[in-house]
């Protein structure tokens, strides 16, 4: 056995330095997590911006279309007639009477 | 102090002895953990491969669930056997080639059976439900880093060992296994530290894991086989490594390829898209190696068939070697002509076993063939037996790799065909899969002779013999060099 290469000394820093080659790899892990962990969107969060731009825009149009006056006076009108048994050739309204 | 040859001679044999004797235990102890791991790894993967095409096979038991059987196998086979008999040749082959005595065999085989345990709980937990579901790590997280511990604990004595070897020259077989020993905890404590740890991206944590089962084949699995075959076709030929340029080469170009493999089977998913076709390229690349080895391992014994058919240890190294090739070749020609054909096919389960198996496993045999006699000082009991190991196991994975590649070739192809429901795909592979139960079922014969030989062997119940047991009788001369270095030293306990 050559002294000079195997003894004690040398055999112990041999085992803390394979223990630390081997750590190295873990710290290497833990040091690359930051790049690695972006942020995380989901494909719903990534689109939902644009869906939200376009829903808006479709509820002002849907808003400056509607004509309120014109409504109330259908919704009044449909009212009346509801408990009224339907006029010939009219479609009859499910539980209005039939006669 | 100059000393006389016989008596250097002499010194040599005494040191190779008590090196063998401070290693009996623990080699045997994984040899023979390893050999019934693979009996239990071929039952499940019997089971597995009988689901595939027999869907109500055992369909009233859950532990027998197909996700699970099939995960059981594959993980039985890899930790089971594939580490106990890696680190039976690791331990043994570093020893012998830095020339110094294991002085932490206790603290190896505590190890050793805290490994076994965790493979235990891993395989029951996979059957219990409790599985990850991430390929070739779906033992319950909670064992990964055991694993890794007792990893540590039973390869650190080999790192140190050839650290403070003797001044000289550093075999080829010392290069793949102190590369085998550091690339293996790097992949391992990576995948699993960005799979199950870190909260990342899940896409990329899927991209690591294939990275790990791609790698973990071509960075640990294959050194360790390479390096035993270094070993065994010098040593039982008596002529030098044939090239050791080529072997140099060999070396550098697996250091260099082998990380890249893996990511293939993503290819087509939302990653960035050279990763894939860069773990295309690599598989692709894993020919040069693969011929480097083979090239460098049969011209070594060229000129000596007659002993690679006498020598068990030789004729299953020669068998993985050209393994190792069929690999290299059937990989090339599938990731760069038909990958479309196999991304989602049976075929990635028959490279699989073709690696694990028909390179790993039989490299791994062949040098149990060799270390056991010399550590227990006993021969081998049956020529018969050591025959029929070698024919089951080679016509075993031979039809697992036939059935598994072709038939995942044609279910690709049914898969491809737009015009044709996809149970048409599944449909072409069913006859194949009956190739697969067929083969498992040599395979799990092969094992139990195998096993029985070497629990025998464990129990000093072989030949008291100086002559090897040979594959053939009336052999003139020992294929395994002068004869005595087995039992003419006296017991292994004296």
């Amino acid at each position: 056995m050559d002294h000079t290469r195997d003894n004690p000394l040398k055999r112990f820093t041999a085992f803390w330095i394979a223990l630390l080659l081997v750590g190295c790899f873990g710290i290497a892990c833990v040091l690359l997590r930051p790049l690695t962990h972006g942020q995380v969107d989901t494909a719903y969060e990534m689109v939902s911006d644009a869906r939200l731009a376009t829903k808006s825009e479709i509820m002002k149009s849907q808003a400056a279309a509607l004509d309120s006056d014109k409504l109330e006076k259908t919704l009044k009108s449909a009212a009346q007639t509801l408990n009224q048994a339907p006029s010939k050739g009219a479609m009859p309204l499910p539980g209005a009477p039939t006669k | 102090m100059s000393e006389t040859p016989s008596s250097a001679d002499a010194n040599d044999i005494a040191l190779r002895s008590s090196i063998d004797r401070s290693l009996r235990h623990p080699v045997m102890f994984f040899f023979t953990c390893g050999a019934l791991w693979l009996a239990v790894a071929a039952v499940l993967g019997l089971i597995a491969s009988a689901k595939k095409h027999m869907p109500e096979f055992l369909d009233g038991c859950s532990l027998f669930d197909a996700g699970k059987i099939d995960a059981a196998h594959i993980n039985a086979l890899i930790y089971g056997w594939g580490f106990q008999a890696a680190f039976g040749m690791i331990i043994w082959l570093m020893a012998r080639l830095s020339r110094k005595e294991c002085t932490s065999s206790g603290i190896v085989l505590v190890a050793g059976h805290l490994w076994n345990f965790a493979v235990l709980f891993g395989v029951v937990g996979i059957m219990l439900g409790m599985g990850t579901g991430v390929p070739w790590m779906e033992f319950p997280t909670a064992v990964w880093p055991v694993l890794l511990l007792c990893y540590m604990l039973i390869t650190i004595w080999s790192l140190i060992q050839f650290q403070v070897r003797d001044a000289g020259h550093v075999y080829v077989s010392q290069w793949y296994l102190l590369a085998a020993m550091l690339w293996f905890p790097w992949i391992y404590m990576t995948a699993n530290l960005f799979v199950f740890v870190f909260d990342g991206n899940p896409l990329m944590a899927a991209g690591i894991a294939s990275w790990f089962k791609g790698t973990l084949f071509l960075l640990f699995f294959l050194p360790v086989a390479v390096a035993s075959a270094y070993f065994l076709a010098p040593k039982v030929t008596g002529r030098p490594v044939y090239s050791y340029n080529i072997a140099l080469f060999g070396f550098w170009t697996l250091a260099v390829v082998g990380p890249w493999a893996g990511m293939q089977k993503l290819t087509g998913a939302p990653i960035p898209q050279f990763l894939p076709y860069t773990g295309a390229a690599a598989m692709v690349l894993i020919l040069v190696p693969a011929i480097a080895v083979a090239i460098n391992i049969l011209k070594t014994v060229s000129g000596h068939e007659e002993t690679v058919a006498a020598s068990p240890a030789l004729r299953f190294t020669a068998a993985g070697v050209v393994g190792l090739l069929t690999y290299g070749v059937l990989s090339a020609a599938t990731h760069a002509f038909g990958f479309s054909l196999v991304q989602f096919s049976y075929t990635d389960y028959g490279f699989d076993i073709l690696g694990l198996y028909g390179v790993f496993s039989l490299c791994a045999f062949g040098a149990i063939y060799f270390i056991v006699p010399r550590i227990t000082r006993r021969e081998w009991l049956s020529r018969r037996f050591i025959s029929w190991h070698f024919y089951l196991s080679l016509y075993g994975v031979i039809t697992v790799a036939i059935s598994a590649i072709v038939g995942g070739i044609s279910q690709g192809e049914g898969i491809e065909a737009w015009n044709q429901s996809f149970l048409a795909g599944a449909g072409r592979a069913q006859s194949y899969g009956w190739g697969v139960t067929i083969a498992w079922s040599l395979i799990l014969l092969s094992s139990l002779f195998f096993s029985l030989h070497l629990l025998l062997m464990w129990a000093r119940l072989g030949r008291r013999s100086s002559h090897p047991t040979l594959l053939k009788g009336n052999h003139a001369e020992s294929p395994h060099g002068p004869e005595g270095e087995v039992d003419n030293y006296g017991s292994a306990t004296a």
